[in-house]
């Protein structure tokens, strides 16, 4: 019963880096590369925050949000948009350089030292026991909620809202959805804030539990997998794909051996890719592209 | 080549010709001299620059010759360039071959390493043969890092300095004088390559592969051809690096090497020739002289060890903006000025050419 | 023109005279090289040693430098790769000839450097946590490496930690059962492996032994293995981001044991964020809670001289810095390489107590001799607390520990 918990934890926290990955590529048909530094640059906000106000937890995770949703928005209005029509490729290695700059700017602002902000949180992070020798804290509480509720309010403003509708319109065709009088950069730029926003929150919970420091932008690649196994065009599939590598992952470190944990998302995305290339809710035709 | 007005042909030995005028012959000439008396008015460390710049040019054609003529995404690069590093590596230390063997060697091998890489390779597209090249990549760097543990107990491989047709290689110059020609020649094996029928069924595949079969172009040999000339071609930069370094050691062909290979193929344009000559050059130079310019403004003082995180940072924003502001690359920025240059005083030609 | 003549020879040769004393002066100064990890994933071990002896450095020319001469430093990043260290090394060595080179990363790059060394005759010191390589005292040592760095390898870290865990598990009364981590690479899971050969031969109950991966998100599977093997104590000799990650995840699951871990460049740092009271840290060199009146100099230094890391962690760097002092005093004007690889031999320098013995080096013995200490996270004073003796470690022998309070 703890494992499951567990494992719902992990798949919490891969849920929201794999939803990033798929909106990103729903928008702009890019793999984005840097979103392990986005998520990275959310938790250093939050950090930051807390030190600057003293252990305010609340604004601190309203700040880095929001804070990263900015981001997101000026990576694609600066970045992304000159790059429309575009081979790929280019797309690609623009997110690259993104990458290495966005690490470095961290580095230089705040120094490589590795940090805990846990220490700010004080009793949030007190595990509690639940049952049966498992205990959880308020933050794994938090981030499976977060991650539960992205999951509800996502398809539910696709469906519904007019600007949900835009973004699949988009996702499906851009160049038609132009011509229908979609403003499909303020619709991109919402889906960019959007992912770096889930992007950051998913960093301010890792940084929370395990450490903060420039290195943990491997991290963010790790919620590739989910994405790929899902089908990288379907939100559905990232959540699936979620709980898929969050279950290998825990299984096998418990199980196997601990060794195993850090390759086992690929060689899970491996496997999928083998048996279904396009992902397990991806549509056959985003195969071609890259 | 034939784009200045006035250049007419009437013999088909002068539209074979690589340089068939006036003007191209004189440039080219020009560019030969200038090349060969660089060393001469570079330093040593600069020359070693140049020497860097002339085996990441053999090693940037070769990944545009997979990536930018066939449109097959390779990330196995870094991959290969390790097999070729360390062919020369095992030759040397275990045989004490010559340099010249080992280059040869190397290129045989990366050859046959093509081909083992693009049989499967061969029904993959897009991401796919991108994850499956990137798989290809880590079982090779992994296996050459058992090698590695095996052979020199983790430490790594020196090379000792090469000496070929009886000349010994061993000041930066002198390697100048011994990476031009195999540069230049590559550089004419390309050119040849893509005016040939390889060339033409490469870019046919590249555009539609389905349409490429249908014209009658044997789609699967002709991909395996891109793979193995370009990895034999991958393999040989990796052993002149070997050599010229004097160090193999299998943390040095990593994701970052990828990336810079990826950067140089990308910044300079994708498919064009001159994109990787530049591409390649602009990648090796610009981090050195981000060095020289910030040493010369603000010594470390100020800056304090931060000055190091900062140079990386600023190489990844010029990238960026290179790739914001002109996404064909530097071949395309070199395209659009001589473009401007030949039809000055008009803007844009009125009929396509 | 007839008056212009002689007043132009005269300038002319004024202006010779000064280039000629300018280059003159130049001349006296020391040039040395150094290369470290300034950047990429293990520059928070390296980076700030290098600042430490920059500062240092720079301190010291500010005040006329050695013996009037300034000290001329080139610093290159060789972000923890063999090839790029190479490289550094070929521009110090054979480029820039510099007198010696300074070496802060990891072991991987020392091969090339070395080979350099051997080639050009220059001297390197393996300064800040630098480890030592396992021949530096015996006859196969490469004459031209001094060791100015961490004497903790995983063939001896055992020597020092078991018997500090024994002591403080005597200390406690608690009954001793004790787990080892390591991580997932080589070097760690050497030093454990040896340590649980020590242990055993204590007598002491070894009752499990974890490897995590350097780059693992969750710990909570190893942990949870751990506390069902019955564990009081655990112990590990690893990066400081494997022992913390475990800790972590070991008290997340409601463990209360007490958790020894060897100490890194920001050891003082992370007992102070974590504040947990039974996490020791056991370094080779005085933390700044002993008050030194050295660190008190270094802080100023740090404000002075724009230094971007944590003003503790950068001791050893100026440590380091003392032991380049001393060693060029010594070499005098006129300082080749050959006469420093004489000095060095010879070199005896005590560093302000920041290492507890003198930095000591014969032409037989590269190495320094080293005496360790642990401090605790004290909650009642609210501060990092020493808890034990100085204890002297040598190769092959248990060391004695003495717990204090």
């Amino acid at each position: 019963m703890g494992l499951l918990v567990i494992i719902f934890i992990q798949a919490s926290f891969y849920a929201l880096l794999g939803l990033g990955y798929v909106l990103i590529y729903r928008a702009t048909r890019v793999l984005n590369l840097a979103h392990g530094d986005l998520m990275v640059f959310g938790a250093y906000l939050f950090l930051q925050t807390l030190i600057e106000t003293g252990g305010n937890v609340p604004l601190a995770i309203v700040l880095g949000l929001a804070g990263s949703a900015l981001l997101g928005v000026i990576v694609y209005e600066g970045v992304l948009r000159p790059l429309a029509g575009y081979p790929v490729a280019v797309g690609v290695l623009a997110t690259i350089a993104l990458g290495i700059v966005l690490r470095s700017l961290t580095t230089v602002i705040w120094s490589g030292q590795t940090r805990y902000p846990a220490e700010y949180i004080g009793e949030l992070g007190r595990p509690i026991p639940v049952f049966a020798g498992l205990s959880v804290s308020v933050i794994d509480a938090l981030i499976i909620l977060v991650a539960a509720a992205s999951m509800i309010v996502l398809p539910i403003l696709l469906q519904r809202a007019a600007v949900g509708v835009s973004m699949r319109a988009v996702a499906e065709n851009a160049l038609l959805a132009s011509q229908r009088r979609i403003n499909i950069h303020r619709v991109n730029a919402l889906s960019w804030a959007l992912a770096t926003g889930m992007a950051g929150i998913a960093g301010v919970f890792f940084s929370l539990k395990v450490r903060l420091g420039p290195d943990i932008w491997y991290v963010g690649l790790a919620g590739f997998a989910p994405a790929l196994i899902g089908g990288m065009d379907s939100l559905r599939g990232a959540a699936v794909g979620a709980v898929i590598v969050a279950a290998a992952e825990v299984l096998a470190a418990r199980f196997i051996a601990p060794q195993i944990a850090l390759a086992a998302p690929f060689l899970v995305l491996l496997v999928a890719l083998w048996i279904r290339p396009w992902g397990l809710y991806g549509s056959r035709e985003e195969l071609e592209r890259i | 080549m034939s784009f200045l007005p006035g250049t007419l042909h009437t013999r088909y030995r002068d539209e074979v010709r690589l340089l068939d005028s006036g003007f191209m012959r004189f440039w080219c000439a020009a560019g030969l001299f200038a090349a060969l008396i660089t060393p001469l008015a570079l330093s040593n460390f600069w020359t070693g620059i140049a020497n860097q710049s002339l085996i990441a040019i053999v090693g940037a054609l070769a990944l545009n010759l997979l990536m930018g003529v066939t449109g097959q995404i390779s990330l196995g690069h870094a991959g290969f360039l390790a097999a070729g590093a360390f062919t020369a590596a095992a030759l040397a230390t275990h045989f004490n071959a010559p340099i010249v063997v080992s280059l040869v060697c190397a290129m045989i091998g990366g050859a046959l390493i093509g081909v083992l890489v693009g049989l499967p390779a061969l029904r993959l597209k897009g991401l796919y043969l991108a994850v499956s090249t990137l798989a290809a990549h880590f079982v090779i760097v992994v296996g050459l890092g058992q090698y590695q543990n095996a052979a020199s107990d983790g430490a790594g491989f020196a090379m000792p300095p090469p000496s070929a047709f009886g000349f010994s290689i061993s000041t930066e110059r002198q390697w100048f004088y011994a990476l031009l020609p195999v540069a230049i020649v590559v550089l004419l094996i390309q050119i040849n390559w893509l005016r040939s029928e390889f060339g033409r069924a490469w870019m046919a595949i590249h555009h539609r592969d389905v349409s490429a079969e249908v014209l009658g172009i044997n789609v699967a040999r002709y991909k395996l051809y891109a793979f193995s000339a370009s990895t034999a071609l991958t393999c040989l930069c990796g052993a002149l690096s070997a050599y010229h370094t004097g160090f193999v050691s299998v943390d040095a062909f990593d994701v970052h090497l990828l990336i810079q290979y990826l950067a140089m193929v990308i910044i300079g344009g994708l498919g064009s020739l001159l994109g990787a000559i530049l591409g390649a050059i602009f990648v090796i130079v610009t981090p050195h002289l981000i060095t020289v310019a910030a040493n010369a403004m603000s010594p470390l003082q100020g800056m304090g060890g931060k000055i190091f995180e900062i140079e990386i940072g600023l190489f990844g924003v010029i990238m960026l903006i290179f790739l914001v502001l002109e996404p064909r690359g530097l071949a395309g920025i070199w395209a659009r000025v001589s473009a401007y240059f030949l039809l000055w005083p008009f803007k844009f030609r009125a009929w396509e050419s | 023109m007839t008056i212009g003549r002689p007043v132009a020879t005269a300038s002319i040769a004024a202006c010779l005279a000064v280039a000629f004393a300018a280059s003159a002066a130049a001349q006296t100064a020391f040039k040395i090289g150094i290369s470290g990890a300034a950047t990429g994933p293990a520059s928070p071990s390296y980076l700030p040693h290098i600042e430490g002896i920059r500062t240092y450095i720079e301190q010291l020319n500010d005040k006329g430098g050695v013996n009037g001469a300034k000290i001329d430093v080139i610093y290159l990043d060789d972000k923890a790769a063999p090839s790029e260290a190479a490289s550094n090394a070929k521009k110090l060595m054979d480029d820039e000839n510099v007198l010696a080179v300074g070496l802060m990363s990891l072991s991987s790059t020392y091969a090339p450097v070395f080979q350099a060394a051997s080639r050009t005759g220059t001297p390197v010191l393996l300064l800040g946590q630098a480890v030592c390589p396992a021949n530096a005292s015996t006859p196969q040592m490469n004459p031209l490496v001094f060791c100015g760095g961490s004497t903790s390898d995983p063939m001896t870290a055992g020597y020092w930690q078991v018997p500090l865990v024994k002591a403080i598990a005597d200390k406690n009364r608690d009954e001793l059962k004790l787990a080892l981590v390591a991580a997932d690479i080589p070097i760690s899971r050497q030093g454990i492996d040896n340590m649980e050969q020590i242990a055993r031969k204590l007598g002491i109950d070894v009752v499990d032994k974890q490897a995590i991966p350097p780059a693992s998100a969750d710990v909570s599977g190893a942990a949870a293995r751990i506390i069902a093997s019955g564990a009081t104590y655990v112990t590990s000799w690893a990066p400081v981001t494997t022992a913390v990650q475990m800790l972590g995840a070991l008290r997340r699951q409601g463990w209360q044991g007490w958790y020894i871990h060897n100490h890194s460049g920001d050891a003082e740092a992370t007992l102070r964020q974590l504040k947990d009271p039974k996490l020791v840290m056991s370094p080779e060199y005085a933390f700044t809670v002993e008050k030194l009146p050295v660190f008190s100099e270094i802080e100023t230094a740090a404000k002075k001289y724009a230094v971007n890391v944590p003003v503790d962690s950068l001791s050893l760097g100026w440590a380091s810095g003392m032991m380049l002092e001393e060693a060029l005093k010594k070499c005098g004007t006129g300082c080749t390489k050959e006469k420093l690889v004489e000095t060095l031999n010879g070199l005896n320098v005590m560093t302000a107590r920041i290492y507890p013995d003198a930095v000591k080096w014969s032409k037989e013995d590269h190495t320094r001799p080293a005496s360790f200490t642990a401090y605790v996270w004290d909650q009642k004073s609210g501060a990092v607390k020493r808890i034990t003796d100085w204890a002297r470690v040598r190769n092959g022998e248990l060391a004695t520990v003495k717990v204090i309070d």
